[in-house]
């Protein structure tokens, strides 16, 4: 049991960053930029939690830092009608640029702030943000595919002109799925920072980002999928830990890191060719009400 | 005619004082002065010999990249794999440049072996791209975190140096390194390579049935497919190609600075690369000025940290510079079309 | 004579500097079956547009039952009880029925966490009944056929107090077969007081189902009348503005033509089946002669996409057998449509934007697509020479009068008309002993279409043995020696151009003869 706390608990930043891409690559947007978000919302979460003292506000400022960049996405691709994966990718640059700066300016001037406190373990060690994403995989799945807004998200990335011609716009959509995105991704790094490591370090999402965007596909856009290609990847994860731990020396280390890695590209490459992404995803160069 | 490069010129001006100013500002709030930073940068990019001669050789693996991940973009593909197809160039350049090869021929093996090694990387993602419809975009990203894993394994154990000490390579022999341009400074030939093969890929795009084959593919038209053009076949070698530019990028790194492999490896080139290549508005010629941009703000930025900021600040910089672009180019489009349409109203 | 529920005075639009609707006036009346006809350009799609809330007029005013109203949106014309049902579907096609009507719901509540799928259901359920229509409402949309879609989107354009219905070429996907049935349903609902308006290009329709017609003709009103009134030649006349009727254009070019035991067969089909995308040929078998035009006529969706892609090599021959030109093709050989063009087989696709041309470059590079790679506009094989390129293109341009004629003139900026010019040169440009071509006037003026017939005619005069896949039963009745009926994926027997339009439509709907 305590394995499978372990594994969800690891899972939660790179599930939390999977159901944000989702939501938003429903919509048709692409969102490279993940992984900068996330590095956002894990400074954020810190320092917020070293000067309040109270984790739960850490979380709240890790969500409105990483939808501000969320926001930046949204003027140039929504607004500038710029490509997505590039927009994705200086999003990426400038959030490894400015955590780094920042961090090591507070460094100087605050000593220890980059060392918090973490997320209160609630029930049976997990904490809120781990009881969150195993939460939300049915609270999505009602979001999605019972109510009325779920459907409209659904639309504004198969047929736009759809949700256009029922009355609603879907540039709003788009924006507020971008923007829910980053609340997604600043929680998946505060699940992180101070979820996990109770610090920050440089580049500390390590790629989860990225992984996300792949298991997304992996996940053919549901959440249920998504959530178990997550723990999935999570186990490996894990048992790599382990192993290493208890030192291990048939295999390679580095093998071992690249294993999930591996593994992933095994899914991507062995899914249905059936699946298909949203018709319009990356689409957003036509005009939009 | 005149009033659109006017045009244009006030655009570009107005976005090149928007971004300095952000990255003033961004400057200021961590703590440092704009001024010291600025000459800083100057300074660390073309203040003495040394460091222009650094400058250019920052250039050389960012003009290659650049130019890998430039093929993939005219075909609509984002190659953003060019990271770990460094890698693997490095490493087998390393590999390669260890054996007993001829004097004049083990430069040229070397690099061959790069460029197939780059290739190789790239392959998985254009076979993916092609069997399965799977997106260059994700598949070359996994690429490079295996690749990272690669070379952390190779300098561990196969081609760990002889003493068996720290987590690198022997070096290359000697007739395998590229020689200086200038004795004493770090400047190696690998420049001219570079240049030559900016110059190359252009004549490839203007005057080759290849080059012809990618611009109709490359616009995205079924049309290309419906009039018989092989399109999965000039898709996968340009993936290859881009991957081979990348691989030699690694190579000339090992052949003409380092020498040898270690872990880490990268400096992130394949990333800058696709600023790089964006600035350059795809253009193979126009990678050279953008190239030489990118290497002397790297250069440029080593000495930042004298001026009290880290060196990190050269991401900024470089997404700053992308913002930019995009945003100029935003500017120029909305602009351009309201005054074709006030010319017909 | 009751008051107009809906009328519009002085409509005009503009866009730019193009004049679409030039003082348009219309009165509708409860009740009213109103058909707007013109031809491709006249602005019959603006107007609707306009009358649907989707975009508003330059000047003029808009009354609903007397009252003037401004729609700035399609929701808003939507609740004034105006619905519309467009050309091409709105369905979200990965969602079921059920789920796109919650989307496109006016009545129940529109709260973001609603779900009214069960008052929904049943409303749609009631309708659909009161119509005589069986209809999925929970399966995919992507998986039911075009009639049941296009009924789902005429349930959904009724939703509501509905006092307008617009219909955008309603009978475009339909089979002749289904037509009675279509326009009962329009007077059905027609009876229950809501006022229909129809556009539509196809005459003999506005004649059988239509109370009021008002002909448009680049942008302007040129009749309004009853249709008991009127004839098809009288609107014909109207809709083109010669003196001479439209079809009389088309017939002038048609020649008489005597199919022969000894002519060449150019194309040989035997029990042929094949796939292209959604597109699926179940069966099909016809032998083709040099020289002759054969049409394959049938309502779109039934086979085309499939019948052209094997004809030119674009998929794989599933069963049966296929002989074209010199190529002999048998079940999963694998074939490249270079093989196909470089055997004498040339093809007019059926989409020349997205299809034909590559629409940024220029038309050189365009006329040369499939030929830069071959001799002699290599040089060593691998550079292009670009001298025999432009000389060549500058010649073709001339012979098909392409303008402007400029040979490095990019694409997008040419004229539909001119930009087809572009794909006909490249076409016959390898003197092909077989043109494929696939509704290759579709969204052309008359005067292109008619430039277009000229040009297959031609083809056929060089030997050529021209296969016309067209959805527009008039053409193929205008320009084919012989002609076959596509219907769910198989092709029927061949009968001669001399058929009447009713045993044609038989065909169309599935009889077997």
């Amino acid at each position: 049991m305590n394995i499978l706390i372990d594994i969800i608990t690891y899972a939660a930043p790179v599930g939390f960053a999977c159901y944000g891409g989702l939501l938003s690559e429903k919509v048709g947007i692409v969102q490279i930029s993940l992984e900068g978000m996330m590095l956002i919302g894990a400074l954020t979460a810190v320092i917020a939690t070293s000067i309040t003292g109270n984790p739960l506000l850490g979380m709240l400022a890790a969500m409105f830092c990483a939808m501000a960049a969320a926001a930046l996405h949204n003027l140039f691709t929504l607004v500038m009608r710029s490509d997505h994966v590039i927009v994705g990718t200086a999003i990426n640059f400038l959030a490894i640029g400015i955590t780094g700066v920042l961090s090591r300016t507070l460094q100087k001037s605050h000593p220890g702030i980059l060392k918090a406190q973490s997320l209160p373990l609630l029930v049976s060690g997990m904490n809120v943000l781990t009881m969150l994403f195993i939460l939300l995989i049915p609270a999505l799945w009602w979001l999605l595919y019972r109510t009325r807004l779920g459907i409209g998200i659904t639309a504004a990335g198969e047929l736009p002109k759809a949700v256009t011609a029922a009355g609603y716009s879907v540039f709003r959509y788009r924006f507020f799925a971008s923007l829910a995105c980053g609340a997604f991704c600043g929680l998946g790094g505060a699940a992180l920072s101070i979820g996990i490591s109770n610090n920050f370090t440089d580049n500390m999402t390590a790629s989860r980002g990225f992984v996300a965007l792949a298991l997304i596909v992996v996940g053919r856009w549901s959440p249920l999928w998504t959530a178990i290609g997550t723990l999935g990847f999570a186990s490996l994860d894990v048992l790599q830990a382990s192993l290493q731990a208890s030192g291990n020396t048939w295999l390679p280390y580095p093998i071992l890191l690249a294993l999930p890695y591996i593994l992933t590209l095994v899914a991507l490459g062995t899914a249905k060719a059936s699946v298909r992404p949203p018709r319009y995803l990356g689409i957003t160069t036509e005009s939009q009400p | 005619m005149i009033r659109n490069s006017a045009l244009s010129f006030t655009i570009a001006l107005l976005w090149i004082v928007i971004a300095t100013s952000t990255c003033a500002g961004i400057v200021m709030i961590a703590g440092a002065s704009p001024m010291s930073v600025a000459q800083a940068l100057l300074q660390g990019a073309i203040g003495t010999q040394y460091n222009i001669s650094n400058t250019l050789v920052q250039t050389i693996p960012l003009l290659i990249t650049a130019l890998a991940v430039v093929i993939a973009f005219r075909a609509e593909m984002f190659n953003i794999g060019v990271e770990g197809q460094f890698l693997l160039g490095a490493v087998l350049a390393c590999w390669a440049g260890q054996l007993s090869v001829p004097g004049p021929l083990a430069i040229v093996v070397t690099l061959v072996a790069s460029m197939l090694g780059g290739a190789l990387w790239s392959l998985i993602p254009a076979l993916m791209l092609h069997f399965r419809g799977v997106q260059i975009v994700l598949s070359s990203l996994i690429m490079n975190f295996i690749a990272v894993q690669v070379v952390a394994w190779v300098v561990r154990g196969p081609l760990q140096e002889s003493i068996r000490e720290y987590p690198q390579s022997d070096p290359i022999r000697t007739a395998a390194e590229l020689p200086k341009v200038i004795a004493g400074l770090q400047l190696h030939s690998g420049i001219w390579i570079a240049l030559a093969i900016a110059l190359l890929f252009d004549v490839l795009v203007r005057n080759t049935v290849f080059g012809q084959h990618l611009k109709a593919v490359g616009s995205g038209s079924r049309a290309s497919k419906t009039m018989g053009l092989p399109v999965s076949r000039i898709l996968v070698t340009t993936v290859l190609l881009s991957g081979a530019l990348g691989g030699l990028a690694g190579g000339i790194q090992i052949a003409g600075v380092t020498h040898f492999l270690a872990d880490p490896y990268s400096k992130g080139y394949g990333y800058t690369a696709i600023a790089v290549a964006l600035l350059a508005r795809l253009s193979p010629i126009g990678a050279i000025p953008a190239a030489l941009l990118f290497g002397a703000l790297t250069s440029g930025s080593s000495a930042a940290q004298s001026a009290g900021i880290p060196v990190v600040v050269l991401q900024v910089i470089q997404a700053v510079i992308l913002f930019s672009i995009l945003g100029a180019r935003f500017t120029a489009n909305s602009l351009r079309n309201k005054l074709a349409k006030g010319a017909t109203a | 004579m009751s008051q107009p529920v809906l009328s519009i005075h002085n409509i005009t639009k503009t866009f730019g500097g193009f004049v679409a609707l030039n003082d348009v006036s219309i009165e509708l009346h409860p009740g009213e079956i109103h058909a707007v006809l013109g031809e491709n350009g006249a602005g019959k799609s603006t107007l609707l547009n306009i009358l649907a809330g989707i975009t508003q007029p330059t000047r003029g005013d808009i009354k609903l039952n007397g009252i003037p109203v401004a729609f700035s949106s399609a929701v808003d014309a939507a609740k004034a009880g105006i619905g519309m049902v467009h050309q091409h579907f709105m369905l979200v096609p990965t969602l079921s029925a059920t789920e796109n009507l919650i989307l496109a719901d006016m009545v129940e509540n529109r709260a973001w966490f609603a779900w009214p799928a069960g008052p929904v259901r049943r409303r749609i359920a009631a309708q659909a009944e009161s119509f005589g229509w069986d209809i999925d409402l929970d399966a995919r949309i992507d998986t039911q056929t075009i009639g049941a879609q296009q009924r789902l989107e005429i349930l959904k354009a009724l939703q509501g107090e509905r006092k307008i219905l617009l219909l955008d070429e309603p009978t475009a996907v339909l089979t002749p077969g289904e037509l009675p049935g279509f326009f009962a349903t329009i007077r059905s609902i027609a009876a229950t007081g809501t006022a229909v308006v129809i556009i539509t290009h196809k005459l003999d329709e506005v004649v059988s189902v239509a109370d009021k017609v008002t002909v448009l003709r680049r942008g302007r009103v040129v009749n309004q009348c009853l249709t008991a009134d009127t004839d098809v030649s009288n609107l014909a006349r109207e809709m083109v503005g010669d003196a001479s009727n439209a079809f009389a254009v088309l017939t002038a070019v048609k020649q008489k033509y005597t199919a022969s035991d000894n002519g060449n067969i150019r194309v040989e089909l035997s029990h042929a089946a094949a796939i292209s995308g959604d597109s699926v040929l179940r069966q099909g078998s016809a032998s083709i002669q040099e020289g002759e035009i054969f049409g394959i006529a049938g309502v779109d969706g039934n086979g085309q996409d499939a019948l052209a892609a094997l004809l030119t090599g674009n998929t794989i021959l599933h069963e049966g057998s296929l002989t074209i030109g010199d190529l002999v093709i048998t079940p999963h050989r694998k074939c490249t449509p270079q093989d196909f063009l470089r055997n004498g087989v040339s093809y007019i696709p059926a989409d020349r934007q997205t299809d034909g041309l590559v629409m940024s470059m220029t038309i050189a590079d365009n006329i040369l697509l499939d030929r830069v790679s071959e001799p002699p506009f290599t040089k060593f094989g691998m550079f292009i020479d670009t001298v025999a390129v432009k000389r060549f293109a500058q010649s073709e341009i001339e012979r098909f009068d392409i303008r402007p004629a400029d040979a490095g003139c990019i694409v997008s900026t040419l004229s539909g008309g001119n930009q087809q010019k572009v794909v006909i040169a490249r076409a016959m440009s390898r003197k092909p002993r077989v043109l494929v071509a696939v509704n290759p006037t579709r969204g052309l003026d008359v005067g292109a279409i008619a430039y277009v017939h000229r040009a297959l005619r031609a083809a056929t005069a060089a030997g050529c043995a021209v296969v016309l896949i067209s959805t527009e039963l008039d053409e193929i009745l205008a320009l084919s020696d012989r002609i076959a009926v596509l219907f769910e994926g198989r092709l029927s027997e061949t009968v001669p151009a001399g058929v009447s339009k009713v045993d044609l439509g038989h065909l169309m709907g599935g009889a077997i003869n």
